[in-house]
Parts: C-alpha cells; structure tokens; sequence
C-alpha cells in the first residue's frame, strides 16, 4: 500500500555494525526479498522498518513521510516473526483480530474480517480453535491473517518458509504471492534461500556484513551481478580475467592492440549454460571463440557436465549442455563465448 | 514395563501416605477428648475443641480475619512490586544488574530479626509500629525475595517477543500489559501468590515485633497453643490453618488460570 524509502539507515550493536548506510526504496504493492546470510543485517533492517529497534542515522519514509520517530505502534508496518508467535491464550478469532480490537474497532466488523482472512488463508471455520491445536503450516498462515487484519501499510516477513516442512513450502509461497496481490500489499521480506527469493520477488536486495551489495530483478541479478558475491550467490559462475577495449575484450590481456591506458582491467562472469562447444569454429558478432579442450565430462541425465580448458584461458571452464553432445575427454573442440550474456566485473 | 509400573504405583502411594497420614492425625485430635497413653483409639469424641474455636470471646475468627487481609495485601502488594523488577531483571541489560539480583536475594540470607529491630524504630518513628499496616509492610522483607525470583524466571522464559509482536499489531503500553502480558505470566503469578500468601499467613516473629501485640493474626494464637500441650486445640487451629491456605490456593487459581491453558505450559 505504501511506497518505503530508506536513507542512509544504520545500525550498530557493541560498536560493530550491522546496518551499514543501507539505501532502499521499495515500490507501493512491489515485493522485495532481503536475502544473505545469517549476520547480514536483513532481519535487522526489518525491526528498524516496524520500530522494534531504533536506528543510529538515517531515516525511513512511508509515502514520502518520515516515520522514524514514530513509536511502532503507530507506524502500520507489521512484522511477522519467523516463530509465528501466536498468542497462546486467545482463540484463533481473538488472535487475528487482536489489532483490530486494540485500535477500537467494532465487534461485528471484527468477525467479518476474522471471516473473510481465514477464508483467505485457506483455513474457513477455524474461529475457535487454540494456536496449539494446529499445525505448524497453519499456525504461520493465521499468523500471516492477523497481521493483515489491521491493514497495515506495510507487510514484512522473517523467514516465513524457512521453518516449513519442504512439501509446505510451496504453497506457502503461492499463498503469500497471493495475499501480497489481492490485498495489495507492499511487501519485504527477509530470506537466507536463494531459491525462494528468485521464486517470489519482484526484486531481490542481496545484502552481505551490513551492506546491501545490488538490487534487481531476479533476471538482473542472475544475467548481471555487480561482483563476485553476488554472481556465486545465484548460481554457478566462470570468470575470465582480461582486458576491455571499448567492445572488444582480450583474455589475459593478450594483444597488441594494448597500450598503456587505453584498456580497462575487467573480469568476465558468464554462466555455464550460456557457453557453447562445437566442433566447428562459429563466427557470430559478440562471440568469443576459443580453442579448447574438453577435460572432463560427466553425465547427469537431461544435461551434462563438462569442465575445459581453453587454449588462452588459465583457469578451466564449465559447461553445462543441454543438446547431450559427445565430446570425450581430451576431445579438442571450440568454445563459443556470448559477451553479450556475459557481465563485466570490476576486479 | 509391568515391574516399573508397579515400582510407580508404590513409590506414589507411600508417598501419598507420608504426606497424608500427619493430616489424619491431626483430625483425630481435633475430635478427640480422652486419650490415655497405651490405647489405640481416643476414649471419646467431642466437638469441644470447635466450640472453642467457634466463640468470639477467644478472638479466633478475628484474628484468622487479620491474617487473611494481611496475606492478601501483602500478596497484592508483593506482585505489584515483582511483575516490573522481575520483568527488568529477566529482560533487560543494565549495569550493576548482577549486584541487584543478590542484594534482593539478602533478605533470606540476613537474619530477620538484627534487620527488624531497626526497622521496628523507624516504623515507631513513622507512626507505623502497631498498626495492620506496619506489619503489612514489614511482610514484604521474607516475601519480595521469591516472588521477584519467581517473575524474573517467568519473563526469563517467556522473553519479549510476544510484547513485540502487540507491539508492530499496533497495541499500545497498557493494552500490552492487560491484553498480552498478563496473561502470558499468569502462572507464574500463580505460583509467586501462594507462596507469599503462605509465607505471610505463617509469620510470627515479625508479626510479633512489629505488631506489638496488637495486631493479632492467627499464628499469634496457635503458638502458644501448640506449646501449652493442648492437642485437641491445637489441632483444631492447625486444621483452620491448613484450609484457610489451601482455601486461598483455590481462589488465586480460579482467578489466575486460564481454564483453556491449563494443560499446556506454553511460557516454559
């Protein structure tokens, strides 16, 4: 419902810190997924964003207003704990509907709500149920219903597949995609699961020691990762190190056309499945042809496997091949490499 | 399986036995008149005991009266002071946090008496010496220790994150506490009144120093009864006082369990 803008936000714990001049803006009804690692600082931007820690510098916008003075009860960012955290003393009608009866509402528009969210979630009939009668897959959901209930401007979630059994996980994911499209949320939410971030996002914040190192489509970050990190966090990656002059690009720096500074030191990242052997030599624009030889190749069903060592390259390359082609070890063939799929690391 | 299920069954019921059977004698006196050395059964049966018990000239049920209102005041009194300190010291980080948990342990640990006889000439200084409300105060000194002890334990297990989670649904401080908190700690609630209810309610000595032998409270009569050999009134008064706790147990956890969590101890 509200566009999130955050500037400069910064967070120490005993003088080291967590959150480092993070800068962020989340679209209004736009779901971004925070993802890195234990540590990264992702669930801590999300308690800054409710309130439930202050932040040292910076500031954060909710439709262009500042909230970061206001108490978390009156921001309408709701946060989801990854342990659903259901009251364990009220009913699941009372639970999903305890915002609402804080902020005053009226009885009887409290039950048709409690209706139509658990009509949403799935989970028709379950009023007077207690937390501790349901699993742990329909605890999350109604956990997910009472935080929408209040209609918060804000939705943020922590992990809220990770603690799923593996065949919940992926209506889980549907359901949330769902509730985020027919309520019209703006969502954030914090995952450590490459997978689950690339399957639901619209865009994925990877962030590493506090700092949030590129935003983009899952696209974005798979085809054009900014570093290193965020090229082996998506998947496997082949690196070239060489040299760019204007569109050309020189492994190793070899040749002649290089002078002092007329070049830039660059690193090639291009996924495995975007290179391509043949026997015969290709000559296409943005084609990189190499002469190599294939050193080892291993079979796994619909694809196969092959690591090979170009002629000009130190390091050996994967290849994954979806056309089951037969080259065997010690084969020479050449490698086509498409520099228009690849992405141009500074080193 | 079948030999340790009885091993079970035994150990309970001797148990059972070595906890009840002290009981069963007390009600035997408390019935009994005559009851001469070698026989196995009392003599006779009499309600004397009752009757004295029963008669307002021996002040009786008034002081059982006094020792109920200080109990319960002082159990109020006591949780009030304990749900904050215990919440500060379960959930929250401040300096010279380990010192304070120890100086709230001392007064179990420093003799209540060298204590109160200080006390007691600050209270006649005050204008509290003598009176229900001096002695209600001074009840607080053996009865903070646990209570605070019990609710940090509590707020220990239970931690934050259901006060967070108010929180972000937009509950304020007050709605916090009434809404989330209180009922999360009710058993530890629970657990914290009736032990300084029973704490109070069995106080003499300080009864007695601060009270100056005006306030009388229950205990104040069963101990002269108990060491004048009287067993018929003795046991009388033993037995109002095991019910009259055992009676205020019932009430604490009619109003302070939830009949739906009884079960499932869900802060732990």
């Amino acid at each position: 419902m509200s566009r999130i803008t955050i500037n400069n936000l910064s967070k120490k714990f005993d003088e080291k810190d967590v959150l480092n001049n993070l800068n962020l803006e989340v679209e209004s009804e736009e779901m971004v997924a925070l993802l890195g690692p234990s540590g990264c600082g992702k669930t801590t931007t999300l308690k800054l964003i409710s309130g439930l820690l202050a932040a040292d510098k910076g500031d954060i916008k909710l439709d262009g207003n500042s909230v970061i003075d206001l108490p978390t009860e009156k921001r309408g960012a709701v946060l989801v704990f990854q342990e659903n955290l259901l009251f364990p003393h009220l009913n699941i009608e009372d639970n999903i509907a305890f915002g609402l009866k804080m902020a005053g509402v009226d009885r009887k528009i409290r039950e048709k709500r409690v209706e139509e969210l658990l009509e949403l979630v799935n989970l028709p009939g379950y009023q007077k149920r207690m937390p501790n009668e349901l699993s742990g897959g329909q605890q999350q959901r109604i956990a997910l219903a009472r935080a929408l209930a209040i209609n918060p401007k804000v939705l943020l979630l922590d992990e809220p597949i990770s603690n799923l059994d593996a065949n919940l996980r992926e209506e889980m994911r549907e359901l949330i995609r769902k509730i985020h499209e027919e309520e019209n949320m703006t969502t954030i939410f914090v995952t450590h699961d490459r997978e689950e971030a690339l399957l639901i996002a619209d865009r994925i914040a990877v962030m590493k020691d506090g700092n949030l190192e590129q935003i983009g489509t899952p696209e974005e970050l798979y085809r054009s990762p900014v570093n290193k990190y965020v090229a082996d966090f998506f998947g496997q990656a082949n690196y070239i190190r060489g040299c760019k002059i204007g569109d050309e690009f020189y492994p190793d720096c070899q040749n002649n056309n290089i002078e002092a500074n007329n070049f830039e030191k660059k690193l090639v990242m291009i996924r495995p499945e975007f290179l391509h052997l043949s026997k015969k030599e290709d000559s296409e624009a943005d084609l990189m042809v190499l002469k190599a030889k294939v050193i080892k190749r291993s079979y796994a069903g619909e694809r196969i496997y092959y690591k090979v060592e170009a002629e000009k390259l130190k390091k050996p390359l994967r290849v994954i091949d979806y056309n089951l082609s037969n080259y065997q070890a010690g084969e020479e063939v050449f490698l086509h490499i498409p520099l228009d799929k690849a992405a141009y690391l500074d080193e | 399986m079948f030999k340790r299920e009885i091993y079970r069954k035994i150990l309970i019921y001797a148990l059972t036995f070595l906890f009840a059977f002290p009981l069963l004698i007390l009600i035997l006196w408390a019935f009994s008149g005559q009851w001469p050395w070698p026989n196995l059964f009392a003599e006779s049966f009499t309600l004397e005991g009752w009757k004295y018990f029963i008669d307002p000239a021996n002040g009786a049920l008034e002081s059982l009266a006094t020792s109920v209102i200080i109990g319960a005041a002082v159990t109020f009194i006591t949780l009030v002071i304990s749900i904050p300190a215990g919440k500060a010291m379960g959930l929250y980080n401040f300096p010279g946090k380990g010192a304070v948990k120890i100086l709230v342990l001392a007064p179990l640990i420093v003799p209540p008496l060298a204590v109160t006889m200080g006390i007691h000439i600050n209270f006649m200084l005050l204008g509290l010496a003598d009176k229900l409300i001096g002695v209600i105060l001074v009840h607080l000194i053996p009865t903070l220790p646990y209570s605070i002890r019990i609710m940090t334990h509590t707020f220990e297990g239970l931690g934050d994150k259901f006060e967070a989670q108010a929180r972000v649904l937009g509950a304020g401080t007050i709605q916090r506490f009434i809404h989330v908190t209180l009922p999360l700690i009710s058993p530890g609630l629970f657990s914290a009144g009736i032990l300084v209810f029973i704490i109070s309610f069995s106080q003499y000595l300080l009864t007695f120093l601060i009270g100056g032998g005006r306030i009388i409270t229950f205990t104040m009569l069963l101990f002269p009864l108990v060491n004048s050999g009287d067993r018929m009134l003795a046991a009388v008064y033993s037995l109002v006082f095991i019910v009259s706790a055992l009676i205020f147990t019932l009430l604490m956890e009619r109003v302070l369990v939830n009949p739906k969590q009884k079960t499932d101890h869900f802060y732990i």
